[in-house]
């Protein structure tokens, strides 16, 4: 029920509440746009599912992933006895690595992806 | 670096903005989002290691206060959270005192056969009928004229078509004329598509729509409730509440589960990481006694979920009881079209009868196991037909069918359940 693939919005029809999307293929396909129309403008990334636009991606969010996770490397560092500023030090680290290699996938370097793994 | 990163608005710059091409999708800033959510949710794996360390520490301290024995059933609600647990392989990255529960989010599973022998006789009798693609290959239990499902009633020279959605349908429709059904199947995540399709007056006047729209959280307390009642088992201690329901519903929509049984609730993404954060923040909150709703899947889901969607929904549908394939009536669980919208109804215009409580019929075949399985009483693998009679090529119950069914994810990928006896076999999970 959940299933929604990531698309661009090349283009809105604010009347009819549609949008062309492009999920990667390169062909505009019509979606309907389920949520405020105020949510989405051109260059958006959204989530459609079923022919239907029903988020728009905040990836501003992923600040908060990371605030999550350096609460609990501190609260789990506490409970071990361990030093709770070097666990949150060591998440630190880890998302600016990340970063890091994402800044270098867009310079176009290959398979720099694989680092991860 | 974050916010030079993630946050730039670069593309929405007069440059790209003007001609509307595909080079949006090459955009080095939108690629470099991507490439950001996929970093930190799919590929990596130093974030999967950590946040499997700290499920396996939260389930320490629950073993101290529980008790060796005890199991901790966490109910994944959504047919995609099944497909990425059993697919990412993540049942075996927990702890043997947390088992993952498959819950009853997978619209197909759950549409009463009676609707789809309905669409089966439509088709037959010449009407044009758009579907999506695993409802078309939907066994129906009884045979319409030794039809079973809309595949077949399609090698019989009926017009049945395949849409990815109600636009396409509507576009698609509109061009031939004919009469013309939309099986609308699907959870709240489709009805504001098909309301938006109502108000908006984008379908056609010989398209008609049969909305067999679900809605989840009242199937969701019913399947706590039915497990709440089995008493030598252990209870669900958490669920992951789907995240694109979410999205449109909000995550306040579930705090009904908090306030009524006591038990946490995290919203939770798709990808992988996501998952093991849920699961690793359901813990938390246990072993802190912190109950809550949490949203985990924060890019997509905000607290109130889209407000628009939820009044164009009301606008155009109300909510009536509902029948579930084996299960029966769920009270106020499901979307039908307002009196306003009846000239969009397929019911009224095709003359078909909905079904009532007191016609309903068990509609399984006999030993499929379905209605339990998308209820989480019984694993794929307990059912007799499982990969025997059962199989993805040729499936006998509905939740072999589509993608999201249980047991057509288990058949793919192995199944969760079979991959950590495996694994036990081999000396690798202790």
């Amino acid at each position: 029920m959940c299933w929604a693939v990531p698309a661009v919005v090349l283009d809105i029809d604010d009347k009819n509440s549609l949008a062309y999307v492009d999920i990667g293929d390169g062909i505009p396909r019509p979606v309907v746009i389920g949520i405020a129309n105020e949510r989405v403008s051109r260059g958006d990334l959204v989530m459609v599912h079923a022919g239907v636009i029903i988020t728009r991606l905040d990836l501003d969010a992923i600040n908060q992933f990371i605030e999550e996770k350096k609460e609990l490397a501190r609260e789990l560092a506490l409970m071990a006895g361990d030093d709770p500023e070097k666990a949150v030090r060591e998440v630190e680290e880890e998302f600016n690595k990340i970063f890091e290699i994402a800044r270098r996938a867009r310079e176009g370097e290959r398979g720099v992806v694989r680092e991860m793994w | 670096m974050v916010n030079q990163l993630i946050n730039n608005q670069a593309c929405l710059n007069s440059v790209c903005l003007p001609q509307l091409s595909i080079d949006c999708w090459k955009c080095p800033v939108i690629k470099d989002r991507i490439n950001v959510a996929e970093l930190i949710f799919r590929r990596n794996i130093n974030i999967t290691r950590r946040l499997r360390e700290y499920i396996f520490k939260f389930s320490d301290i629950l073993r101290r206060s529980y008790g060796e024995d005890y199991l901790f059933k966490i109910m994944d609600f959504c047919g995609t959270h099944e497909w990425t647990i059993v697919h990412f392989g993540i049942r075996s990255l927990v702890p043997n005192n947390v088992e993952l529960v498959a819950g009853p989010g997978c619209p197909v599973c759950v549409t009463p056969s009676y609707y789809i022998e309905q669409t089966i006789k439509l088709a037959l009798e010449g009407v044009v009928v758009y579907t999506y693609g695993d409802t078309f290959r939907l066994p129906a239990l009884k045979p319409v004229n030794g039809t079973h499902s809309l595949a077949e009633a399609k090698a019989l020279g009926a017009d049945v078509r395949i849409a990815h959605s109600i636009v396409h349908a509507a576009i698609d429709a509109g061009k031939h004329g004919k009469d013309s059904v939309f099986v609308g199947i699907g959870f709240e995540t489709v009805a504001p598509g098909y309301a938006e399709a109502a108000l908006k007056n984008l379908l056609p006047s010989n398209l008609k729509l049969m909305s067999l729209v679900k809605l989840t959280p009242p199937a969701a307390f019913y399947s706590l409730d039915i497990l709440r009642e089995k008493p030598n088992d252990y209870p669900v201690m958490g669920v992951i509440a789907p995240g694109h329901v979410s999205t449109i519903i909000g995550g306040k929509a579930w705090t009904p589960i908090v306030e009524n049984y006591g038990i946490p609730v995290v919203v939770a993404g798709f990808e992988p990481n996501d998952v093991l954060m849920a699961i690793a923040e359901i813990l938390r909150q246990l072993a802190r006694n912190d109950i809550k709703v949490v949203i985990e899947y924060t890019r997509a889901v905000k607290w109130e979920g889209d407000v628009k969607a939820q009044s164009s929904i009301r606008t155009v549908f109300e909510t009536v009881d509902s029948a579930w394939r084996g299960i029966g009536y769920i009270p106020k669980s499901g979307l039908a079209l307002r009196p306003m919208f009846s000239r969009f109804d397929a019911f009224e215009y095709f003359g078909i009868k909905d079904l009532t409580p007191e016609e309903w019929r068990y509609d399984l075949p006999p030993g499929c196991r379905c209605a339990e399985v998308t209820l989480g009483k019984a694993k794929p693998t307990d059912c007799p037909l499982f990969m025997k009679q059962c199989t993805p090529d040729h499936p006998v119950g509905p939740c072999m069918v589509s993608m999201e069914g249980a047991c057509a994810v288990w058949a793919r990928f192995g199944g969760g359940g079979l991959s950590v006896e495996i694994a036990k076999d081999l000396g690798l999970v202790m």
